[in-house]
């Protein structure tokens, strides 16, 4: 067992195979040896957060292990396993939060599902509709903005 | 002087002189500008000149974008705005020409500066960074030079974020640091590439991360190393970006010929027939036909020539491709060597409803460069095809022109197939790619 703490003080006990997810656990407990009973500082991640990503570590603990990389073979696919959807059903802050941890904690899995839920959120949208999905402001001049549809009108229509 | 009188005088004094080797309009002005004699004491004229010259940066920086806007009328060949706009920034500052030209020499100057730090850059592999010098590259594509926008390449600019629509509420995604946010861009145009305009004009910040050269990476490697059908070039991506593509990533996806797999390749047939003459009428018949061509990643290709209208045959075709995309045992067949044909064989057998459309045939395809070489096999009787890849102005790579079209017998024996070569001379109408939105990019 692997004993963890959030920014926020909360202690987390989770079995090694779990922890192990992360690499950047994983190196840390390596580094420090089995014997050392001292929990695992983790200031970046508040203690909700890490319990949503402890949750997935959990889903996926039983997943074949990552096959090597190799230049052929696609590194992952597009499609987001029906699980993870719902795992991955949350608002935006959350959403965001577990991003940054999982890319913190360096699961990749985990940051790859969140960028492509973004993605997914991003895909068919137009350009005011994604401006309000994130509540971003068009800081464009209208010449810019005439400018960057020129540039990139190439790959429209396909 | 009246004001009809003014311009009579002004049109004296504008020369213009079109020069016919170069299409180029020159523009020198005569006329002096008549500063307005400043009487008073020395307080009063201080003030006076701080105004003068606050009003002088003024005028001088609308009559630079008036010339810079002059500049792409002329190129587009909107040569009535150009002369307006000339005349217009020629009003404001007599010198203008001069003055674009200065500016213009400094900030090419500026950029040979940079120039050295970006290719040390590349050399060190860290291609991640931003790529600055790929956008001015680009300005070229499709026709009609652009003027670089100034906010790209300014930088100043690095540190451009997300600005809020409505201030009160939060902006969840400016957590994120930019390399996340472009790995987020980044599936989002493996997911839809044609998202990449929507994604630029969002906003500056957004606009900065499609230009990231890892983005391009990606999507290169993705298109270009997964590709079952793409002859194995003798260099990898990484030495080919360096000999053919300026080092920049972003200019290997836009120029390396490539196909599209989320639609189908139409080509339109017309020939016109004479009927049979009945009495008085004398009727004549418009035929037409298309041919389909659907390309898969994994290699294998079907075509299908037909009377039927597009709508319907997408339709028929959407039921034979869709079931097996994402099964597991072609994906088994796709691990051996000769993948390609057992998928074909696989699509075939699973698309035994679809045998019920005449004229439906199932092949291989290869990309060699920007030839791509198909070749049907069914039973005996074999085609082959080889078009190469094109832009049009619509959009890039989506046009597919004859090259060499023939059947044969299908023997085993080079000798003998080439021998039972029979070139066929229909009409031969180029395939332009339509995209069909219901099919996903295709992924395995």
């Amino acid at each position: 067992m692997v004993k963890i703490t959030s920014s926020d003080n909360q202690e987390f006990t989770i079995a090694k195979e779990i922890a192990n997810q992360s690499v950047l656990i994983k190196n840390m407990l390596e580094d420090v040896g089995e014997a050392d009973d001292q929990p695992i500082p983790l200031p970046n991640v508040s203690g909700a957060i890490l319990q949503k990503v402890i949750d997935y570590a959990t889903m996926h603990k039983d997943d074949p292990p990552a096959p090597p990389e190799e230049e052929s073979k696609p590194k992952s696919s597009e499609d987001i396993e029906e699980r993870d959807k719902e795992f991955m059903n949350v608002d935006q802050g959350t959403l965001f939060e577990i991003i940054l941890a999982a890319n913190y904690l360096d699961m990749k899995n985990l940051l790859d599902l969140g960028c492509k839920t973004v993605a997914n959120m991003i895909k068919g949208k137009t350009v005011e509709e994604i401006r309000k999905t994130f509540n971003i402001v068009n800081d464009f001049t209208p010449e810019e903005e005439e400018q960057i549809r020129k540039e990139n009108e190439w790959c429209e229509d396909r | 002087m009246t004001t009809h009188e003014w311009i009579a005088w002004r049109w004296q004094s504008v020369e213009v002189s079109v020069e016919t080797g170069d299409q180029h309009l020159d523009i020198a002005v005569k006329g002096e500008v008549e500063l307005p004699s400043s009487v008073g004491n020395a307080r009063e004229e201080k003030d006076k000149q701080q105004q003068q010259q606050q009003q002088d940066a003024v005028r001088l920086s609308k009559a630079l974008l008036l010339y810079n806007e002059a500049s792409i009328c002329e190129r587009e060949g909107r040569l009535g705005d150009a002369l307006t706009k000339y005349r217009q920034a020629t009003r404001l500052e007599p010198n203008i020409d001069r003055m674009h030209h200065v500016k213009q020499s400094v900030a090419v100057a500026a950029a040979a500066a940079q120039q050295p730090s970006v290719n040390q850059r590349s050399q060190t592999h860290s291609v991640d960074e931003f790529d600055e010098n790929s956008l001015q590259t680009y300005y070229s594509f499709g026709g009609g030079a652009v003027q670089p926008l100034p906010v790209v390449h300014d930088s100043t600019h690095t540190n451009v974020r997300f600005t809020p629509k409505h201030a009160e509420k939060p902006i969840p995604i400016a957590v994120l640091p930019s390399e996340i946010v472009t790995h987020v861009v980044k599936w989002t145009l493996a997911l839809d590439f044609a998202m990449l305009p929507e994604i630029a004009s969002t906003c500056k910040f957004l606009q900065r991360t499609t230009l990231a050269a890892s983005q391009w990476r990606f999507l290169c490697e993705k298109h270009h190393g997964r590709s079952r059908g793409y002859s194995t070039h003798s260099l990898k991506l990484s030495e080919q970006l360096a000999k053919s593509y300026r080092n920049c990533w972003r200019a290997m996806y836009c120029e390396k010929p490539r196909l599209s797999f989320d639609g189908v390749y139409i080509s339109r047939i017309n020939y016109i027939r004479q009927g049979y003459a009945e009495s008085f009428t004398n009727p004549y018949l418009i035929v037409t036909y298309f041919r389909y061509l659907r390309l898969f990643q994994d290699g294998s290709m079907c075509i299908w020539t037909t009377s039927t209208e597009p709508t319907q045959a997408l339709k028929e075709l959407s039921n034979v491709m869709d079931s097996p995309t994402n099964t597991r045992s072609l994906q088994q067949a796709l691990g051996n060597p000769g993948g390609s044909h057992a998928s074909v064989r696989y699509r075939r057998e699973k698309s035994s409803a679809i045998a019920a459309l005449k004229g439906l045939l199932f092949g291989t395809w290869k990309l060699h460069d920007d030839l791509l070489v198909m070749e049907t096999a069914e039973n005996v009787n074999g085609f082959y095809y080889k078009l190469s890849v094109s832009s049009t102005r619509r959009a890039s790579h989506n046009k597919l022109s004859w090259m060499e079209f023939y059947h044969y017998k299908k023997s085993g024996d080079a000798e003998k197939e080439e021998a039972s070569r029979n070139e066929i001379k229909s009409q031969r109408k180029a395939f332009v790619f339509s995209k069909v939105r219901s099919w996903k990019r295709a992924s395995f």
